[in-house]
């Protein structure tokens, strides 16, 4: 919950006079430079070659590459970084760097170090924010990889965009199916990104609430979806971090937030103060999931009639109503309580059986397999019967869940969502999505977005308390849930999201440090 | 005090160790036509209850210098090298008027229109020095 900073950062932060200073470094040819210190304070001078670091300790693989200052052809700087509403489950981050090109610094072939490299995608990128002061840090705002530049070169001007590792992540294209029976939440990601190629170092995770007795990909599908579905099915977060780190918390995680709160807003910080509009209501909710467990062996699939085989190759797929832990192969052989086939000269089985004369070459995917029969008879024979046995995980359990604000309805009519979530395994977690749901989004006055002085600090899932007498009750709780900051000559703005928490803003009923005091009504909050 | 100076560099060279491509003597600019004017990257913003605050990344000077009277050879100087030319030099400046420029300080120079009088051989025009890297 921000990002750790000096007592002077703070300070410098905090004034009213603020001297703004920036860092953008790109690994234009992607090579490692192992020499990198990080970044002193009082040491490293800003502008300069050391690394800046975050509070977490690992050291990241985008720590390592050798990086070349662009600073001082910075024009403007924007990032954005939100999470997927409204469940919250998944953020994404976007930069774009404005760099001027006077020297054509930025132009193909034109400097000698970096020109061949300089229209290339999927360079490492690293914007840092801070204050002028040699006792101040600078904060890494955003890591990510580079987009294709945009020349204008008639302007002399290059505008670069870059994506943090999310997206990455998100796009992700699983190469083969994978299965996994009551896993963790937690578990299930790790085990994607040590897929995707992350190492331990690279990814900080709670642990999940949320046992899963089966989830699954097929090949083929994107790791976005399935990681976001994973998260809002138990209320938690997945993030890339301002350093790089993955990052998954649970829902207690911010539950427990709640009682710290990171920053104080009033009417002498926020410049701007907006709600959401009508469309963002969400009064009815809908909740789908079908439970699947693993199933004992069982026949998953059979031939249900002849198959003909001419002499050479037959290739034939075998498609499964339900995506199958294991696939036994089958073999020429009579029927037995295991995967086979028989294979006879005539059609209805009344032949001679020349089961032994058909090889098979059998690969088993999560929901089929393939099967390529040669026919070594020399006559056209016929497969008679075929099955194939496997562990399918069946639905074992629908839930069905619809509830509804009737005040809200009677309000602002009838604005209904539906939630499709197979992680979802109970009726009570069911429960507890649609409370979070109806809890957030009423009306439009549970979500605000404000405009502020920016603090390269701020992060996602940051608990900020607001007190201004325009606010319809004067004071709102809220976590952040968007942050977008702009840095031009001059100025540096953020424009930050923030979830409300309904109950605890028409009350205060919730215990929070700095403003409960204890032994009075206020009460802690239940995650 | 010596002569205001426009010393033409290389692009990339020291002003103090290599050789310049060519040092240029002004005269003394007129009577109240020496400013030096403070220039920032700034901006100035309200909140909700009219809190003001500052923000700014950078800060520098700009020199302007008005001449009644340069002689047609320094103005061709000045116009040969700052705008007539196919090579890019940086542009240097030095004067001790003001502390701020008593060492060479790096400068992007725009130089005026040549106003010429009749029967006179000096012209008049105006000098426009901001300095290149900010002070801050």
């Amino acid at each position: 919950m921000s990002q750790t900073v000096s007592a002077k950062f703070t300070e410098l932060s905090e004034a009213n006079t603020r001297l703004l200073a920036y860092n953008a470094m790109i690994a234009w040819l992607k090579s490692f430079d192992d020499t990198i210190d990080f970044f002193t304070i009082g040491t490293s001078t800003i502008g300069g070659s050391d690394i800046i670091k975050g509070a977490e300790d690992n050291i990241f693989i985008f720590d390592q590459f050798k990086y070349y200052d662009e600073t001082d052809h910075l024009l403007q700087l924007e990032y954005e970084r939100s999470f997927e509403l409204p469940l919250s489950g998944l953020s994404k981050a976007l930069a774009t760097i404005n760099l001027h090109n006077f020297d054509n610094k930025y132009t193909y072939l034109h400097d000698a170090t970096i020109g061949s490299a300089v229209t290339l995608p999927k360079r490492p990128i690293k914007l840092s924010l801070g204050f002028k002061d040699k006792l101040a840090e600078l904060v890494q705002i955003f890591v990510g990889y580079t987009k294709p530049p945009i020349n204008d070169y008639k302007n002399r001007r290059v505008a670069i965009k870059a994506a943090d590792a999310m997206d990455y992540i998100y796009n992700y294209t699983f190469e083969s199916s994978t299965m996994w029976v009551d896993k963790r939440t937690d578990e299930i990601i790790a085990d994607v990104l040590e897929e995707i190629g992350f190492t331990a170092n690279q990814y900080s995770l709670d642990t999940g609430l949320n046992t899963i007795p089966y989830a699954w990909v097929d090949k083929g599908q994107k790791a976005g979806p399935f990681l976001k579905d994973l998260c809002e099915a138990e209320l938690a977060h997945i993030f890339v971090s301002e350093t790089g780190l993955v990052t998954f918390q649970n829902r207690s995680n911010w539950a427990s937030s709640q009682a710290l709160i990171t920053e104080k807003f009033d009417d002498s910080s926020i410049i701007d103060l907006t709600s959401e509009d009508e469309d963002k209501i969400i009064n009815i909710v809908e909740v789908n999931s079908q439970v699947r467990e693993v199933q004992d062996l069982q026949p998953i699939w059979n031939s249900q009639g002849t198959i003909e085989l001419a002499v050479g190759d037959t290739e034939v797929w075998a498609d499964f109503p339900d995506p199958a832990t294991t696939v036994n192969e089958m073999l020429g052989t009579n029927p037995i309580t295991d995967s086979y086939f028989t294979a006879n000269t005539a059609s209805d089985g009344s032949g001679v059986d020349v089961t032994s004369y058909i090889d098979l070459v059998f690969t088993s995917f999560a929901k089929s397999a393939k099967m390529v029969f040669t026919n070594n008879y020399g006559g056209t024979v016929y497969i008679t019967a075929a099955q194939i046995y496997g562990t399918p995980a069946k639905v074992v359990d629908t839930i069905y869940l619809k509830d509804q604000d009737d005040t809200s309805i009677g309000k602002y009519e009838e604005h209904p969502i539906e939630i499709n979530n197979n992680y979802i395994n109970t009726e009570a977690m069911a429960q507890d999505v649609i409370d979070s749901i109806l809890g957030t989004w009423p009306d439009g006055l549970n979500v605000l977005q404000l405009e502020v002085k920016g603090k390269p600090e701020r992060q996602l899932g940051d608990f900020v308390y607001l007190e201004s007498s325009r606010l319809p009750d004067g004071r709102f709780f809220g976590h952040i849930v968007g942050i977008a900051g702009k840095l031009e000559p001059g100025k540096f703005k953020q424009t930050i999201k923030l979830l409300g928490y309904y109950a605890i803003n028409k009350g205060n009923d919730i215990f929070t440090i700095g403003l409960s005091t204890i032994g009075g009504t206020d009460k802690i909050a239940a995650s | 005090m010596d002569y205001p100076l426009i010393r033409v560099m290389t692009a990339g060279d020291n002003p103090d160790t290599d050789t310049p491509v060519e040092d240029i003597t002004l005269p003394y600019p007129d009577n109240g036509g020496g400013v030096l004017a403070p220039l920032s990257a700034s901006s100035e913003e309200e909140t909700l209850d009219f809190t003001r605050f500052k923000e700014i990344t950078g800060a520098k000077v700009k020199y302007v210098l008005k001449f009644s009277h340069l002689s047609v050879d320094t103005y061709n100087s000045l116009l040969n090298k700052l705008v007539l030319s196919n090579t890019a030099y940086d542009i240097y400046f030095k004067y001790a008027r003001w502390s701020q420029s008593s060492d060479w300080v790096q400068v992007i120079a725009n130089i005026g229109n040549q106003e010429v009088d009749n029967g006179l051989t000096d012209v008049s025009t105006t000098l426009d020095l901001t300095e290149v890297n900010s002070r801050i």
